[in-house]
């Protein structure tokens, strides 16, 4: 169930400097890699069928090839890295970031060889101030020792930005408004496929992970990738898991396996002894999915997508017995609140609302045409934003509510007595 | 060219038109905030929502392009229903305190409430609070509470006025309209983003609280204070014991002269119009004797503002009775920019040379040198550095200072209480109407010149036809709503 690809050298000391990171393997993808046609390389990512691994879950190919052959008058393309990371439950690029930051970097070469990208820009969530420490330590290094800027690798430059703490910037045009010096809006859905673009110029965002996962494949070859997971999930994401856990942390682990069998082999069970009740199976954005169901889950896209949930990023929130449903709800719902970016009406006004119906609730104040405000918020949430912050966050509302509902009237009725 | 279907209605399109523009060009009501022709798509209110027949969700129209096929529907339940529920959280953090917004009676977010809305409240938590009088500079104050953060402001700001004033602040329903600290709203054209915002969150310090604007009057008119003619409509009113008033100009749309704007000076140049001067009244004979029987040699001095009619009547009179014309053009070199203010002033000074009449300062100085009499036409040249003995006569719309021998000044019409036309700094001829009636009106000038002499043509009509059309080649008739180009002075 564990693998070792992206986290290989995770429990190696001082990995995350160059002289140590070397002697275990860092940067050996580059040589053979290099002389390929760039075609070629992306061949072996599409072949590979990787799968974005920041929370969507896109063919990673596809969108190289898409920032490849974007037309540019000047040639220019970029690579921008989306370290972000600013979702509840989620911390796993992080890991990445501290623990073998190298290994993001070897992969921002191969990745910028294969788009035809000489500038890459890694976007780090602001509040780790001290993973960037470590990675601004790592990109001196790999400077210093020839890995990039005026190098036989291609001339690749790398710059670390630090974001200023708002989650909507994880989201890949809001991430290059914010990196071109412009408020952190998403961008409205271009009219057909095509790549991101930063300053107008062709730009491929991807998530830390995904890049980590390119020298592995580009190295072994698409077949050692595929040889993990399922046929349509393929290769390994690293599940973290939080919450009422005996070992909370993050674990590297191939696609496919059952959820429940992960929650207590590795996880080591439900804390405490108690119950499961339910588990937010990848990032506060993914629809909870009650203890009932878990027995039959497996850590796959298909498969969350059959429990109305999503794999999202892998991270699990595990929540034993005695949670209270409503509280957890208003819980994710002030962070929405406080997040949405404001720009469109029903995301700015709707998570408001939402957030301050939900206090009703805790309040023990709320009735049952509050229930139904929840569900007309959330209904007018989904599908009518520019971006899937709202209808996340209307996936959230229905999930409890699906879920959970009898908690929500149970509180109603607390206050009618 | 492409065929698309709008609530069953054909209709041919250019491929990829937007269609938010191509409903509003076929007069096909589309609810909107933050769409604006001149601003373009931000697609952030999604109050445009249309259903697209094989679209899984609704879609916003201002960011739909028509392709061949394109099937919409504007008012079906659906998406009434999804507009209503978008409209009722718009409201849901408003103050709605309409009573007293002056955008009350012209506002969308009232109109779409009355068109689609009309849901009881099922509000019944608190509200976000932001500041109600923030003072942003340019005459231009925002209420936080009311603005549905469209971005059109900032949009202006940032693309049209390029001064970049304004910017959003803050995120969620935090969000509002800001400026940067001691950096107030402060451009030659901040009191456009007063239009453009759809709600009453950007009211005007110089209109609000004097006139609900369902007590307005509208009437088309041509700003008069410099030459571009930028196209605007006049609100005026008659309120009890007082005369009709003009309280405030808007831009009107001409995409050939001022798009959708107007620089603030020309905005704020109606108080002028409201301030009449004092009543001069004419004596037709002794204009008469003055300026007619003498052989003596007479100078007149017009405005360039005056309307091509204006102009025309003391062209033929001046003609006929050998007194030399002049119109000297008002020039300003420092409020001329590369958009919309001219440096020219003067409003028709284009007309100068379809009706030959000159413009030569020199030759103007010389000839008033030797002048028995100098007629002045509203010209704010006063001939005091004029050295010369002659008798001068004023005729004049306003007060001015240092009036003098005050037997010798006629009050007339200023161009709100009078039809007319413009030639503009592009040779666009264009008509503006006649908008205060007031009882005790001053006589146009045309009415006193004809009491003058009562050969001269009596009408616009007859002036026109006898007249005008010969000089500048096309008749009254033939001048578009939005203006007509002349060709040049030689092939008039
Ligand atoms: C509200 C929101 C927040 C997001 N935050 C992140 C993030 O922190 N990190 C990330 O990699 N992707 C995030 N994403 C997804 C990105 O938009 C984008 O899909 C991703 O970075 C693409 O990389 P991938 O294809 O490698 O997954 C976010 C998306 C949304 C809508
Ligand atoms: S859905 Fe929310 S976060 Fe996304 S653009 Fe709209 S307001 Fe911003
Ligand atoms: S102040 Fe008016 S124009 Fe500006 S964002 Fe708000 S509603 Fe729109
Ligand atoms: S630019 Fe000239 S015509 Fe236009 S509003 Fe200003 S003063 Fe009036
Ligand atoms: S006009 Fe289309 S979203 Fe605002």
């Amino acid at each position: 169930m564990l693998v070792k690809i992206v986290s290989k050298k995770f429990d190696i000391p001082n990995a995350h400097t160059i002289d140590v990171a070397l002697e275990h393997g860092a940067y050996s993808a580059l040589e053979d890699s290099l002389v390929k046609e760039p075609k070629e390389l992306r061949d072996i990512i599409i072949e590979s069928n990787l799968r974005g691994k920041g929370g969507g879950g896109a063919a990673a190919g596809n969108k190289w090839n898409l920032a490849a052959n974007q037309p540019t008058e000047s040639g220019t393309r970029y690579l921008i890295v989306n370290a972000d990371e600013s979702e509840p439950g989620t911390f796993k690029d992080r890991q990445i970031l501290a623990k073998d930051p190298h290994l993001l970097i070897e992969g921002i070469i191969l990745t910028c060889h294969a788009i035809g990208a000489k500038s890459s820009y890694i976007y780090v969530r602001g509040e780790y101030e001290e993973f960037i420490t470590i990675l601004e330590g790592a990109v001196d290094e790999a400077y210093a020792k020839g890995f990039l800027g005026n190098s036989k690798y291609g001339n690749i430059d790398v710059v670390v930005h630090r974001g200023a703490g708002a989650y909507i910037c994880g989201e890949k045009s809001a991430l290059i408004e914010s990196l071109e010096g412009n408020r952190g809006h998403p961008r409205l859905k271009p009219h057909q496929p095509e790549s991101e673009f930063y300053f107008g110029e062709p730009a491929l965002v991807n998530n830390v992970e995904t890049i980590a996962s390119v020298p592995f494949i580009l190295e072994n070859g698409a077949d050692a990738y595929k040889a993990h997971g399922t046929e349509k999930s393929p290769g390994t994401l690293l599940f973290a898991m939080s919450g009422h856990i005996n070992n909370p942390g993050v674990y590297e682990c191939s696609f496919g396996h059952s959820m429940l069998d992960f929650i207590e082999q590795t996880g080591g069970g439900i804390k405490n002894g108690k119950k499961l009740k339910a588990v937010i199976p990848g990032g506060a954005s993914t629809p909870i999915i009650p203890a009932h169901l878990i027995k039959d889950v497996m850590m796959d896209y298909e498969s969350l997508r059959s429990f109305d949930s999503a794999l999202g990023t892998g991270g699990m929130i595990i929540m034993d017995e005695d949670t209270d449903m409503v509280k957890a709800l208003k819980n994710l719902l002030h962070f929405y609140h406080h997040e949405s970016c404001g720009q469109c009406t029903p995301c700015r006004e709707g998570t408001s609302w939402a957030d301050r119906v939900m206090q009703k609730f805790v309040d023990k104040r709320a009735t049952y045409e509050d229930l139904e405000i929840l569900r007309s918020v959330s209904r007018t949430m989904n599908g009518k934003t520019i971006c899937v912050f709202a209808p996340a966050c209307s996936d959230v509302i229905d999930g409890f509510l699906r879920h959970f509902e009898d908690e929500f009237i149970a509180c109603i009725q607390e206050e009618a007595c | 060219m492409v065929n698309i279907s709008v609530d069953n209605q054909k209709i041919e399109v250019e491929e990829n038109a937007l269609l938010i523009k191509v409903l509003q060009d076929n007069d096909v009501e589309i609810s909107h905030f933050c769409y604006h022709e001149a601003l373009g798509v931000d697609g952030n209110c999604r109050m445009c929502m249309v259903e697209i027949e094989g679209a899984k969700r609704p879609q916003i129209a201002c960011n739909t392009l028509c392709k061949e096929g394109l099937k919409v529907h504007t008012k079906s339940p659906n998406i009434l229903k999804v507009k209503q529920e978008i409209l009722e959280l718009e409201l849901i953090n408003h103050p709605v305190d309409c009573p007293v917004c002056d955008q009350a009676g012209e506002c969308s977010l009232q109109n779409y409430y009355m068109d689609f809305g009309l849901y009881g409240s099922r509000h019944s938590v608190e509200k976000t609070k932001k500041a109600k009088h923030v003072d942003l500079g340019s005459n231009v104050m925002l209420d936080q509470e009311r603005c549905v953060l469209c971005a059109r402001c900032t949009r202006f700001t940032q693309n049209i006025s390029k001064s970049n004033e304004l910017f959003i602040i803050g995120r969620g329903d935090q969000a509002r309209v800001s400026s940067a600290p001691n950096k107030p709203l402060n451009n030659p054209y901040a009191m456009n983003v007063i239009d453009l915002c759809p709600v009453g969150a950007l009211t005007s310090k110089d209109f609000r609280f004097q006139q609900r604007v369902w007590f307005l009057d509208s009437v088309e008119s041509i700003c008069h204070g410099c030459s571009k003619g930028c196209n605007i409509t006049i609100d005026h009113n008659t309120t009890k014991f007082d005369n009709d008033r003009i309280h405030r100009y808007r831009p009107r749309r001409n995409m050939a002269i001022n798009s959708y704007f107007m620089c603030d000076e020309g905005r704020l140049s109606f108080h002028k119009e409201n301030k009449k001067s004092r009543h001069f009244p004419f004596n037709a004979s002794t204009l008469r004797t003055l300026m007619c029987t003498d052989e003596s040699k007479k100078v007149m001095l017009a405005n360039a503002s005056l309307s091509v009619e204006n102009l025309s009547i003391l062209k033929l009179f001046c003609d006929k009775y050998s007194i030399e014309l002049f119109s000297l053009p008002i020039v300003d070199e420092t409020f001329g920019d590369d958009w919309l203010r001219n440096s020219v002033r003067s409003a028709n000074a284009s007309a100068l040379e379809f009706l030959e009449i000159s413009s030569s300062y020199e030759a103007f100085l010389k000839a008033a040198q030797t002048s028995k009499l100098l007629i002045n036409i509203n010209h704010p040249l006063l001939f005091e550095n004029i050295e010369s003995h002659a008798k001068i006569m004023h005729f004049t719309t306003h007060d001015f200072e240092d009036m003098g021998d005050m037997r010798n000044i006629v009050s007339f019409a200023s161009y709100s209480h009078e039809n007319g036309t413009l030639i503009n700094s592009d040779n666009i001829i264009q008509k503006f109407s006649k908008s205060l009636h007031n009882i005790h009106s001053e006589n146009t000038l045309h009415h006193i010149f004809t009491q003058i002499d009562n050969t001269l043509y009596k009408t616009q009509e007859t002036l026109w036809s006898g007249y005008i059309s010969k000089q500048l080649g096309l008749g009254f008739s033939d001048i578009q709503k939005m203006g007509t180009k002349l060709k040049g002075v030689n092939n008039a």
